[in-house]
């Protein structure tokens, strides 16, 4: 198994209900990615220090900012209150598919592959646009596009997403 | 080099995943606009389809002294050749266990190497003979397309600073592997003589992702 997935398998078991949403959620989806070491996940309540403390997790303070670690030393990026580009962590939860990522049945947690693709257009970044590519290369198909304009602003976000992608689906990065 | 018109129209483009023509025309006229295209184009750094294009923005925001330098690394991508046989990881392994000689790995799995900072995806081979190797693969029963994780690429320009190389092949690709060369600039910087420019958004980024021991 991919070991970030591996990781992802492991912090659910840590943690519960988690969702994964980034790098590791392209993955799951995809089945390509290149992930940096950091996982980045959505909590539907907030989870106390106490309870990463006991778990093993570490705080560690890096450029003046306080980072969780896993115990298998992966950093995890813990989205509990702020939105996410815009969309509610509530209604990301709601939307949220389960992928089994091996054959004993192990299930992870994951953004729809529709709110996902919404995430990366808004973020805009070198790097979500090539998880975009991805995404469009090896889940067009799959892309239900009602739900995806659920996710949008408007009409006018809606129809640039969709020529982005089909734009991308005909013409690999 | 005679691209230095176009990389300025790059450069100047407003922040889009895709644009149309007819909209950037609004501004030059449609026939420059086109011919900037094909230009862009021809290095790899704009793809077009029926009106719309896109353009590696992140590439093309480097200094001109920068791009020059990346010649080499645009014309060994734009003869790419891409292979897959299961599209698992078993082809990877298979390419590595049957390099050719006077192969060079570049890209993703030469900056995982050095770096530790982002997973590999696919193999980048630069190779002598680039019709020996894909007949080698061919008769491996690889197929020759798109999906493929396995890409031979025929071995232009200098090999001689190889980090500086694999800096270089990186800010070429775009996408995810502009990280990967911020990565190596961060670790290697007293090897590389090429001063790229990077967003401080994606220096910090980089330097709050990249393992701390890779640092030291």
């Amino acid at each position: 198994m991919n070991p970030y997935i591996e990781e992802a398998v492991l912090i659910t078991r840590d943690l519960g209900d988690v969702t994964f949403v980034g790098a590791v959620a392209v993955f799951l989806h995809t089945g390509k990615s290149r992930e940096s070491k950091d996982l980045d996940l959505v909590v539907a309540e907030q989870i106390t220090r106490k309870r990463f403390l006991d778990l093993k997790y570490r705080f560690i303070n890096e450029n003046g900012k306080e980072r969780i670690y896993t115990p298998r030393n992966y950093k995890i990026d813990v989205y509990d209150s702020r939105d996410l580009n815009e969309i509610p962590l509530d209604r990301i939860i709601e939307t949220r598919v389960t992928i089994t990522v091996n054959k004993k049945n192990t299930t992870v947690n994951t953004i729809c592959l529709e709110g996902l693709i919404v995430v990366k257009y808004r973020a805009k970044r070198d790097q979500d646009l090539a998880d975009l590519s991805l995404i469009a290369m090896y889940c067009f198909k799959k892309i239900d596009w009602k739900l995806l304009r659920t996710f949008t602003k408007d009409d006018v976000e809606f129809r640039q997403i969709t020529e982005t992608m089909k734009f991308y689906k005909e013409n690999p990065r | 080099m005679g691209y230095k018109d176009a990389f300025q129209f790059a450069q100047e483009l407003p922040s889009s995943p895709v644009y149309k023509v007819k909209d950037v025309a609004k501004y030059v006229h449609e026939r420059t606009v086109r011919r900037r295209i094909k230009k862009l184009t021809e290095i790899g750094l704009a793809q077009y389809k029926r009106g719309q294009f896109t353009v590696k923005k992140e590439v093309v925001a480097q200094p001109i002294s920068v791009l020059e330098k990346l010649v080499p690394s645009f014309t060994a991508f734009m003869k790419a050749r891409r292979f897959g046989k299961s599209y698992r990881l078993a082809d990877i392994n298979f390419m590595m266990k049957n390099l050719p000689e006077n192969a060079t790995i570049t890209l993703d799995y030469s900056a995982q190497k050095m770096t530790n900072f982002q997973s590999a995806q696919d193999l980048y081979v630069y190779v002598d003979d680039v019709d020996e190797t894909v007949q080698f693969l061919k008769n491996n029963n690889f197929r020759e397309g798109t999906k493929g994780s396995v890409v031979i690429l025929p071995r232009t320009g200098s090999f001689e600073n190889l980090t500086e190389r694999i800096f270089l092949d990186c800010i070429a690709k775009g996408g995810r592997s502009t990280m990967d060369a911020i990565a190596i600039q961060l670790k290697y910087g007293h090897e590389i003589i090429t001063k790229a420019r990077f967003t401080t958004e994606m220096l910090l980024k980089v330097q709050e992702d990249l393992p701390l021991e890779s640092l030291h």
